[in-house]
């Protein structure tokens, strides 16, 4: 037990606090880059479709 | 067995309506899973009696490494099935799952890295384990950069499609590296033949941990479905309505 207690590791909570950290920014990351991504698909689809709208009415 | 809800999978008008009905509940119990795995994991579960506190990244890491393979097995099953059946649903999964395995393989290798430097004495080494899931990175990073590289979306998926395909020779290297080489790396304390080598105190926090991280994962993989969903089928009646609205 005297070995254990010896041998143990110092309790390092900077390098646990970081890890859950890195991962709140990851799941952040994760969770908000679809919806940033709609945001701009949703924009390049009324060009598209206004571009449409205009080539037709040019026909 | 009545199979309509299987076959109506690869409609991509009934898919996205489903996946965005479904997409609150799955986000509710991700965030009370989350929310409930991390205090356990940080503040509930005992140290460990060699690694004290420093064990509590585990909770965070095992997850994270688990699903960066999980993300890149469906990844190329979906591919597979795209290139096979030639099911558009199927290519449209596989591409959305790149960025989220990228995220998983990240966080496990900045966790492991945090994990390794007060517990090893180093933030990297090029072992066995370590390496091979630098590849996996790679491969996801390689994944969304060749869908991306031509303007073709047929030449895309199915190039982003065999490059999974040809990755996934990876996965068992990466989970059986800690016993084919000699690795700084501990050898799988959760295996499915085997009682698992640690107690149910740590055991049960990272179970929660990783059925949050699956949900997760499928919380962000729908919204990417949804809008490959909404960019591919741009030129249907229903798609125009839904962005004119």
């Amino acid at each position: 037990m005297m070995f254990l207690t010896a041998a143990a590791l110092p309790d390092r909570w900077e390098f646990i606090w970081a890890s859950y950290g890195v991962f709140l920014l990851v799941f952040i990351g994760l969770a908000i880059a679809p919806i940033i991504w709609r945001k701009r698909i949703v924009r390049d689809l009324k060009r598209y479709y206004r571009r449409q709208s205009l080539l037709n009415k040019k026909d | 067995m009545d199979w309509t809800w299987f076959f109506r999978l690869g409609s991509p008008k009934w898919f996205y309506q489903t996946a965005g009905r479904w997409l609150p509940w799955i986000w509710g119990l991700t965030l009370a899973g989350l929310m409930t795995g991390c205090f356990w994991g940080l503040f509930i579960a005992p140290p460990d009696y060699y690694q004290g506190e420093l064990q509590r990244i585990m909770y965070i890491h095992v997850p994270a490494a688990y699903l960066s393979m999980f993300v890149y097995v469906v990844m190329a099953v979906s591919g597979a099935i795209g290139l096979i059946w030639r099911m558009k649903m199927a290519y449209m999964v596989s591409i959305s799952c790149s960025p989220i395995g990228a995220g998983f393989t990240f966080l496990a290798l900045a966790t492991g890295s945090l994990w390794g430097k007060p517990t090893w004495g180093t933030y990297w080494v090029f072992d066995a384990r370590l390496t091979s899931e630098l590849i996996l990175l790679f491969l996801y990073l390689g994944h969304m950069a060749l869908f991306n590289a031509t303007d073709d979306l047929k030449k895309a998926d199915k190039s982003a499609a065999i490059l999974a395909i040809v990755g996934v020779v990876n996965i068992p290297i990466i989970h059986f590296s800690v016993e084919w080489w000699n690795s700084l790396h501990q050898p799988a304390s959760l295996t499915r033949l085997e009682k698992p080598a640690i107690d149910s105190s740590m055991l049960y926090p990272l179970l929660v941990m990783i059925v949050s991280f699956k949900l997760f994962f499928i919380a962000t993989l729908l919204p990417w479905i949804r809008n490959q969903i909404l960019w591919r089928e741009r030129d249907t009646q229903w798609v125009r309505e839904l962005v004119k609205s």
